[in-house]
């Protein structure tokens, strides 16, 4: 109960039986609850009007890292004997130094200042503003105000370096590149020979060809590296996602996109982003850094739902991709997502999958008995049996143990050097 | 600055400190009025609500402090209806109010984290806290020692200027409530 209602009633009270029972004793103690009331009343707070500009520094931060907030605050109401200045922050976010409220007495123009430092996890925070709770010294009435100061932290999702992942869509785009484009012309690698044409530069003339014919001179011809359409999808479906006491799967689907995103991206590919889960986000797929940037933030705020229209991902919408591009699934995968992912090959999509082994997450997590043991053999051969049908159908497969640090696991399955990635395997 | 000045925040001048300090006051003065009543059985529940006090404290229970507040009111009223001295029964009372606002001080230093010249605002609460119950007391004492005669015409008539205007009070203060 506030302050002032109690006394209102003890007064009252005291006052009542005082007069009723013709007893000065009581009324006097009401008399000593008035002075010290009204004393309340004639300090009491005026109104508030502050004045904030709020300092983040970095905005921008990496998981765990720290970002020092400033809020500079001015008082350009009448003097606050006794006031609380609280700054309202995200939940999810951790102060680990500093305060983040002030108890001070405010004069008049004056001008205070609160610094705290914070940590958080990987997402967008916004902060609201401050919340100033002005009272007399007695603290008998109060006035509280929020003054809306806008800010935010983005915290973005790991980002592991990686090497060139090497892609081979069937259609790439007109822009030089990184990616071998299935067709003749300048380039580094060897693709073929072709009748001369006039205009070709003598050194590319090869001359152990042309020896063998008596009226015809024939060119080398290399591997045109060019720009692909990359999209990338995000498996968000919550039945998909294992939640362990060592965090979720979910969180490394996540430090894998971003991974692949930089990488992609880095090489000048057109990369676009699907998260697929409680509903559709998409990023339409763009160049450059600031896309980069725009995948970056969908990736930080990205979480995991549930939705009876995304529940399999028959209804994932494969038109916003371009035809004949590469799409790259990030996803545990489900039994069920095998024959979607099929047709999509069979439609002309690449397409890479990388899944982080949901088995191996989990068993960590489980007792080690017999049980546990079988089980996870069972499940292990089903999902062996998973990626065999879809290797068949030539779908790259990445099966990650995430106890294996991201780029590991990629330098190791997708590299340049392994077999997998030879230009020619998905043609024949 | 009153911050400057050379007493440190963990000497005597602290509220917490000082509220203990009433509180053990406003107890020996009740003590020694119901004492003088000889009315003894009071004196263990006076002692009971000290200790009930200083627990709540010690663990920052928000309620103890307001209820023991109230309770120590109705020993002061219960006091003065039985006739009781009314020097040690108002000074108790005094000193009752002052535990129950220093102790209110206290736990909000303790809630806003970081206070700014904390010892420069409890000297200044404090000032002001004498002054209020300095002017308190003496209006107190002009209540108790001096008599007016009434009929009762003029008693219901102050009577209800009382309720009419304590219940405007309140309803004010209801609106005045966050």
């Amino acid at each position: 109960m506030r302050h002032n209602l109690l006394l209102g009633i003890l007064i009252f009270g005291l006052i009542l039986i005082g007069m009723a029972t013709f007893n000065a004793g009581l009324i006097a103690i009401a008399i000593l609850l008035i002075v010290y009331i009204t004393s309340g009343l004639l300090y009491g707070p005026g109104q508030i009007a502050l004045e904030i500009t709020r300092n983040i520094s970095p905005e921008r931060a990496s998981p765990g890292a720290l970002v020092e907030v400033r809020l500079q605050i001015t008082n350009n109401g009448s003097r606050l004997e006794e006031v609380l200045l609280e700054d309202r922050i995200p939940s999810q976010l951790e102060v680990v130094g500093g305060f983040t409220s002030l108890m001070t007495e405010f004069e008049e123009n004056e001008t205070k200042e609160i610094s705290y430092t914070v940590r958080g996890k990987r997402g967008i925070y916004y902060f609201e503003g401050v919340t100033a709770t002005a009272n007399d010294r007695f603290d008998l009435f109060r006035r509280v105000k929020l003054t809306p100061i806008l800010g935010s932290i983005f915290i973005m999702p790991q980002v592991p370096k990686i090497k060139r992942v090497a892609i081979r869509p069937r259609q790439t785009r007109v822009y030089s590149g990184s990616v071998p484009a299935r067709i003749g012309g300048p380039g580094v690698e060897f693709f073929g020979v072709r009748q001369y044409n006039s205009g070709d530069p003598l050194r590319r003339i090869n001359w152990k060809v042309s020896a063998r014919y008596e009226e015809a001179l024939f060119s080398n011809e290399f591997l045109q590296e060019r720009v692909a359409d990359v999209g990338l999808i995000l498996d968000a479906r919550l039945r998909c996602d294992i939640r362990t006491n060592q965090g979720t799967l979910f969180e490394h689907q996540i430090t894998a996109t971003a991974a692949l995103t930089e990488s992609l991206i880095k090489d000048g590919n057109r990369v676009g982003l699907l998260v697929y889960g409680q509903f559709l986000d998409w990023t339409f797929p763009r160049y450059g850094k600031v896309q980069r940037e725009r995948i970056f933030q969908v990736l930080a705020r990205a979480q995991t739902g549930a939705s009876l229209v995304f529940e399999n991902l028959e209804n994932m919408p494969t038109k916003m991709f371009p035809t004949n591009s590469q799409l790259i699934l990030f996803s545990p995968l489900l039994d069920e997502d095998a024959p979607i992912l099929i047709k999509l090959r069979a439609r002309g999509y690449q397409i890479m999958i990388i899944s982080p082994d949901p088995i191996t997450f989990q068993q960590s997590s489980l007792p080690k008995n017999r049980n546990t043991e079988l089980g996870t053999r069972l499940a292990q051969i089903e999902r062996k049996l998973l990626f065999k049908k879809l290797r068949h159908s030539g779908i790259a497969v990445l099966n990650w143990e995430v106890s294996t640090p991201f780029d590991q696991a990629m330098h190791v399955a997708l590299g340049r050097s392994s077999l997998w990635s030879h230009p020619f395997r998905g043609r024949r | 600055m009153l911050s400057d000045l050379s007493i440190s925040s963990s000497s005597w001048f602290s509220p917490r400190k000082l509220a203990w300090m009433n509180l053990i006051l406003a107890s020996a003065a009740f003590g020694i009025g119901y004492t003088i009543q000889e009315l003894w059985y009071v004196i263990p529940v006076v002692l009971l609500l000290a200790i009930i006090w200083i627990w709540g404290n010690l663990r920052a229970v928000g309620w103890t402090a307001s209820t023991i507040f109230v309770l120590h009111t109705i020993i002061a009223a219960a006091g003065f209806y039985y006739s009781g001295e009314p020097l040690p029964l108002i000074i108790g009372m005094l000193f009752a109010l002052s535990a129950w606002d220093l102790s209110s001080l206290s736990r909000r230093f303790l809630i806003a984290g970081k206070t700014e010249h904390k010892l420069a605002q409890s000297y200044r609460h404090l000032r002001r806290l004498i002054l209020v119950e300095a002017l308190g007391i003496i209006l107190a004492g002009i209540t108790l020692f001096f008599h007016i005669d009434i009929n009762f015409n003029w008693l219901f008539l102050f009577g209800l200027i009382a309720v009419v205007g304590l219940s405007y009070g309140i309803s004010y203060l209801l609106k005045r409530v966050d």
